[in-house]
């Protein structure tokens, strides 16, 4: 190997110890008939630290809401983290962020999320996203509604580091 | 030269320092003040975080996730470290400078609004990093819930949350 071929002098390395990814390429459209939440992504990741871990997750997603408002919930081993959950809805259904619709159908739309989960102990936790309309409708994801050639595809992507 | 002897140079490690966070599952809705800078809260916390900096040339991460609904008109939103706007836009006359924009949205709709930058910590003193938003005329606005927001499953409650990382320089 050259040395042309590295930097080794700007290489600087975080102090991630572990990082896991998934990118989601399949694009569906999710018909809600109930308040069933449609998951979209779901990722593992070992957890190294005894106590006090800490795990970043960073979120990217495209829908198209068309017409419709979209929330999206952040689940750790198949529950929402109690200390990143809306307190007190009453009827309400609790959501970790909305997504809402544009003024345009045709509009789609890439929404984020980060957050940093902690006081987790040694071991493996199983992240996941998923994805409820406001009303019965159909979710598109990773793609529009009315689908032509000059709509778009496109991937939604879940991060996982401990840090 | 055998790969044997070969010693590579150190390279510069940054590493994860502390780690602050403050999360928002409240809900309010306010009508904001025209023209009036308001800090973001959700009724019983606010969006901010005050720390000590382990070294002035550590590098801040600062992300964050804010949930708002804001009928057809725009909010707006900055990041300040003890007084001073971290990042905003260049000025332009009469024009709104801010970190970003809260999207206008329809009812009953809540959107999600993230922001994610690195400054230095500049300071080895306490230091508060906290939000505010601002919106153009006195409409309802509302955060982790919708302007519409009757009890019943078609409408939600959603969270905020700040995180900052500190990393050695």
């Amino acid at each position: 190997m050259s040395n042309s071929s590295i930097n080794i002098s700007n290489y600087s390395p975080a102090s991630l110890k572990d990082k896991n990814q998934l990118i989601n390429k399949v694009s569906v459209s999710s018909s809600r008939t109930a308040d069933t939440w449609y998951t979209l992504l779901s990722k593992s990741i070992e957890v190294q630290a005894s106590s006090s871990g800490k795990v970043e997750v960073n979120i990217s997603i495209g829908v198209c809401p068309a017409g419709n408002d979209l929330f999206i919930r952040l689940l750790r081993d198949g529950s929402q983290i109690s200390a990143f959950t809306a307190a007190s809805p009453s009827a309400r259904t609790t959501a970790t962020q909305g997504i809402a619709r544009p003024n345009t159908s045709t509009f789609q739309q890439m929404q984020t999320l980060y957050y940093v989960d902690t006081g987790l102990s040694a071991g493996t936790y199983t992240y996941a996203i998923q994805i409820l309309a406001d009303v019965t409708t159909t979710v598109p994801i990773n793609r529009h509604t009315t689908e032509a050639a000059t709509t778009a595809r496109n991937v939604a992507i879940i991060d996982l580091a401990e840090l | 030269m055998s790969n044997s002897s070969y010693v590579p140079p150190v390279a510069p490690v940054s590493c994860l320092v502390s780690h602050q966070q403050v999360v928002l599952t409240g809900s309010q809705s306010v009508t904001l003040s025209s023209a009036t800078w308001t800090d973001f809260s959700d009724g019983t916390t606010t969006m901010s975080i005050t720390f000590t900096p382990t070294s002035a040339t550590n590098k801040l991460e600062i992300t964050g996730c804010l949930n708002t609904c804001r009928n057809l008109t725009s909010m707006y939103m900055r990041v300040l470290q003890d007084g001073a706007v971290l990042l905003q836009g260049d000025a332009a006359s009469n024009r709104i400078r801010c970190t970003t924009q809260l999207n206008s949205i329809t009812q009953p709709g809540i959107q999600g609004n993230t922001f994610s930058f690195m400054v230095l910590a500049g300071t080895t003193s306490s230091t508060t990093i906290k939000v505010q938003w601002y919106q153009t005329t006195g409409a309802l606005g509302g955060v982790n819930r919708a302007t519409t927001d009757t009890d019943d499953s078609n409408h939600f409650r959603t969270v905020s949350v700040m995180d900052i990382k500190e990393y050695s320089a």
